[in-house]
């Protein structure tokens, strides 16, 4: 109990080392099970991103800096197990990029947007991230720029599911928490 | 979902559609009879060939190996060893300024008008 609280739960150093262990497991997971769902389109790219919503619900648990960690931890172990070195540069782009707008999102516009608001945010910021990275790659903009339409509205449909998500998930941690006394924000 | 949520994905709409219509104009005016395609590797030019010739292109690096086929004006990824095959999948491109990108392997080709060649060298070094 020993940082400033901000509104978010508490928890003992074990008991959210745990925790965290198991969103990182679940982050992985659902990071690696995505690939069997069937999406309607193939384009390079376009992704469900369902381990967002491990980091956005972290985001709203512990808050910016151990979700980093999260991140951090999800995008090099995923590297590790399933992708190559090439795969490390652009998540981690588009990772840090998404939590970074997501984290400065919840912070100063969570009154005037919802989470799905949010999600949406971080979604097209993960793109933009990975897009960075293809024209550092490519050497061209233009190439990296071209994806950008496919991607933009991709990033709106997920974006939308993954916030509904959050939104249905945090309603249902939220009584959890309040039999602990505690505050779900 | 709040009433500034749906502002958000209008403006994202409204970038995507921009950015698109952009690319189209431009393809359009740079549209010409002669059009070649630019193979790069790492950002660098590997080799260029005009879109009627009929060959394949083998692009072996410390990267992997792709494949460049180009048929009857025709550009696509015939093979790559690349871990998720998304260069395969992209299919075949045949007007200026679209492209294949093969990111694993660092390897992108680009259509271009003939005659602008420099120019784009330039941008692309």
């Amino acid at each position: 109990m020993s940082s400033p609280n901000n509104g978010k739960p508490q928890f003992s150093k074990v008991k959210k080392m745990i925790f965290m262990a198991m969103l990182l497991a679940m982050a992985l997971v659902l990071g690696y099970m995505e690939r069997f769902i069937p999406v309607p389109f193939a384009f390079p790219g376009v992704k469900l991103g369902l381990a967002n919503i491990i980091t956005l619900m972290a985001l709203y648990i512990f808050g910016f800096w151990d979700t980093m960690v999260l991140v951090w931890m999800r995008v090099v172990m995923n590297a590790v197990f399933v992708g190559s070195m090439m795969s490390l540069w652009y998540s981690l782009a588009g990772g840090l990029l998404s939590l970074l707008v997501m984290a400065l999102a919840i912070k100063l516009l969570s009154r005037i947007i919802s989470t799905v608001g949010i999600s949406i945010l971080g979604a097209i910021a993960h793109n933009i991230g990975q897009l960075s990275v293809v024209a550092v790659i490519t050497g061209s903009v233009r190439v990296a720029i071209s994806y950008f339409p496919v991607l933009a509205v991709s990033a709106v449909v997920t974006g939308i599911l993954i916030g509904v998500t959050v939104t249905l998930l945090k309603s249902h941690l939220a009584p959890i928490y309040k039999r602990f006394g505690q505050e779900l924000n | 979902m709040k009433r500034n949520d749906w502002i958000i994905i209008l403006i994202i709409a409204v970038a995507a559609g921009c950015v698109y219509l952009f690319t189209r104009l431009s393809s359009q005016t740079a549209e010409s009879e002669v059009m070649q395609a630019n193979i790069y590797f790492d950002g660098d030019l590997y080799e260029s060939v005009f879109l009627d010739d009929t060959q394949d292109i083998v692009i072996d690096t410390e990267y992997g190996h792709n494949v460049v086929r180009v048929e009857n004006g025709m550009v696509v990824m015939s093979e790559a060893d690349c871990p998720d095959g998304l260069c395969l999948q992209s299919g075949g491109i045949d007007s200026v300024y679209q492209n294949i990108v093969c990111l694993p392997n660092k390897v992108h080709v680009e259509i271009i008008g003939g005659e602008e060649e420099a120019q784009v060298d330039v941008i692309s070094q």
